[in-house]
């Protein structure tokens, strides 16, 4: 009886002093979820290296992959992390997540807008404006988003640093690069207010005609201008 | 057409394929039309719904064989499976306007992302779906229904709670993989619990508002039915969050709630296949035990921390004891760990795992020696 009962106190105390040792990190900010794909520079874009930074020249280049689906149907989502909640519903599938590149508009330079919130359904987003270009192997050029996309209204596409850093984590919507206003994308444009696509007022198609097939990687340029 | 069986295996791999088949060909066609209503393809993966109702056909197909609910398999019945045959592909050809090029990308698109095989190139799915319809076509043309014959004890009350538990677990599942904003619910908070970080699982909870209370029954429920999760992390919390009254309250509540459906399941599922692998004198003498001391069995499992809780409700269901006797048991033997969870997370201190572990070891020690002088005082009186 007696030997039965300091085995399993040993046991119990054994056990007790492995869990009260492992300790756990703690949520102190924002903790940033997905695969970490900290900036580089001065290499080239990659799929294993999918976010570059040129501080000289002020760019950030990312790497994505063509979504052929939404050169048939209608999208909201841009450019979007493959690894967050809407990463399979955006014309570009980015392999960088959305809150390092946060980080990497930040270290060219970039000012963060921050303005809209869920609750500013009607305004535009503010910030940098960015100029954001797209090339894949045997483009004949370097094309302009607006040249890529089809917005239903025929207005330009353009780019404005949102920020909504601590938003972006929360949500994990895994948004670089959205095609109306948007309070959880890190950048989004700006000729199209917050809630325009969920309101049917604007429709973004990929443009087929000039996009190369699905699956083919391209690099998104964002450049500070 | 059909031919006659010559093998059992084959007849069997057969039906097997053409449950798959038919609920392939139904799900691949549903999502493509669902993929036009733009709201939904941007909050939802509809092709997850293509493997989903693919394997609970299977389940379906599995359970059937097993258990004989013969009218449970709708794409075997005549009219069912010439409609989806028909239907399937005109619903494909219409939602995608009859454009070759759309029918091209839509549907491949849509399976790869439900399968979650991103590096397929469309052209391999395209391929992938063609073979899969020939495959099934012609497992369909050589499948003859046939049932076991069995022992058909099924009562209709058991079959009901089979497919009220073959119900919820199929929409549960296909919310899991559709929607992505609950699967990474599940996931985030099942990762918190199961690193017992209470701290962090606290803070999670409160980003819900108004909705915490909820969130943690629904969670406590979900680590009682499907993962082996531990339950102390949401007591403490709930009482870290809602004081010792209320927080212990909706722990108690929520995990009787939990014991509640894990024994449902056991009973719905379980025991009609322990009914039906076991003698007739096996059943009735474990049920014998379990009637006498089934209420007293539960009670101190639920007393001892380290016997898992979710385990006992299964096993309970599995006997033939009644509901309340087991209910009450639970209720009674979780009592004492729930009252002193929810005040140690109410004080929150930083000896709460030091106390934590003394009550447990207390309690092992009060279990242990008084079933030991048990033992011993019936060895007196069988020796005198």
């Amino acid at each position: 009886m007696k030997k039965l009962t300091y085995l399993l106190l040993a046991a119990l105390v054994a056990v007790s002093l492995t869990a009260c040792g492992g300790g756990q990190e703690t949520s102190g900010g924002a903790k940033v979820k997905g695969t970490q794909t900290v900036a580089a520079e001065g290499v080239d874009t990659t799929e294993q290296q999918p976010l570059v930074v040129d501080k000289e020249a002020k760019t950030v280049k990312v790497f994505a992959k063509l979504n052929g689906k939404y050169t048939v149907e209608p999208t909201r989502h841009g450019l979007n992390f493959h690894e967050g909640k809407y990463g399979g519903q955006a014309l570009f599938t980015s392999y960088a997540n959305q809150a390092n590149f946060h980080d990497a508009l930040m270290a060219i330079g970039a000012e963060a807008g921050n303005n809209l919130t869920p609750d500013t359904a009607g305004q535009t987003i503010e910030g940098s404006v960015l100029d954001v270009t797209i090339s894949w192997e045997g483009a004949p050029k370097e094309y302009k988003m607006t040249e890529l996309v089809l917005d239903s209204t025929g207005k330009p596409i353009e780019y404005k640093f949102g920020g909504n850093h601590a938003r972006s984590i929360d949500a994990f919507t895994g948004c670089l690069a959205c095609f109306d206003s948007c309070p959880v994308g890190i950048t989004s444009n700006h000729h199209q207010h917050q809630g325009a696509f969920a309101d049917k007022e604007v429709e973004f198609i990929g443009n087929k005609d000039v996009l190369p097939a699905d699956g083919t990687p391209v690099i998104v340029t964002f450049k500070l201008l | 057409m059909s031919i006659a069986p010559t093998n059992r295996t084959f007849q069997f791999i057969f039906g097997i394929l053409n449950a798959g088949f038919f609920s392939f060909i139904f799900s691949l066609s549903l999502a493509n039309a669902l993929v036009k209503w733009t709201w939904l393809d941007m909050r939802a993966n509809l092709g997850a719904m293509v493997p989903v109702f693919v394997g609970i056909a299977i389940i379906l197909f599995l359970l059937n064989q097993f258990f004989v609910l013969d009218h449970w398999l709708i794409w075997e019945k005549r009219y069912v499976h010439a409609s989806i045959l028909v239907g399937g592909p005109l619903t494909l050809l219409i939602v995608q306007s009859f454009q070759w090029d759309r029918l091209l990308i839509v549907p491949a698109y849509v399976l790869r992302q439900g399968i979650y095989m991103p590096h397929l190139s469309l052209s391999q799915m395209n391929s992938a779906i063609l073979v899969i319809f020939i495959v099934g076509l012609l497992s369909h043309l050589f499948y003859q229904k046939q049932l076991e014959e069995g022992r058909k004890i099924m009562t209709k009350a058991q079959r009901n709670s089979i497919f009220a538990v073959v119900g919820i677990s199929f929409v549960f599942v296909l919310l899991y993989f559709v929607q992505p904003g609950i699967r990474y619910f599940i996931n985030d908070a099942s990762a918190m619990l199961a690193a017992a970080d209470i701290e962090a699982f606290r803070d999670y909870l409160l980003s819900f508002g108004y909705f915490a209370p909820i969130v943690s029954a629904l969670l406590m429920i979900f680590q009682a039915v499907l993962a082996p999760l531990p339950a102390f992390v949401i007591t403490f919390a709930n009482g870290m969050l809602f004081g010792a009254f209320w927080g212990g309250l909706l722990s108690w509540s929520s995990a009787m709630l939990g014991a509640a459906l894990c024994f449902f399941i056991a009973r719905s599922l379980g025991r009609p296949a322990v009914e039906k692998l076991v003698s007739k004198s096996a059943i009735e003498m474990t049920d014998k035990f379990f009637q006498q001391y089934g209420k007293q069995s539960i009670l101190v499992s639920r007393l001892l921390p380290f016997i898992s809780f979710d385990v006992v409700s299964y096993a309970a269901g599995l006997t033939s004891m009644r509901f309340w006797g087991f209910w009450i048991a639970t209720g009674i033997g979780q009592a004492p760990a729930t009252i002193l969870y929810s005040y140690l997370g109410q004080t929150a201190s930083g000896s709460v795992k030091i106390l934590f572990w003394i009550f447990i070891v207390t309690i092992c020690l009060a279990v242990i020696i008084s079933a030991w002088k048990k033992k011993s005082s019936l060895a007196k009186q069988i020796s005198a």
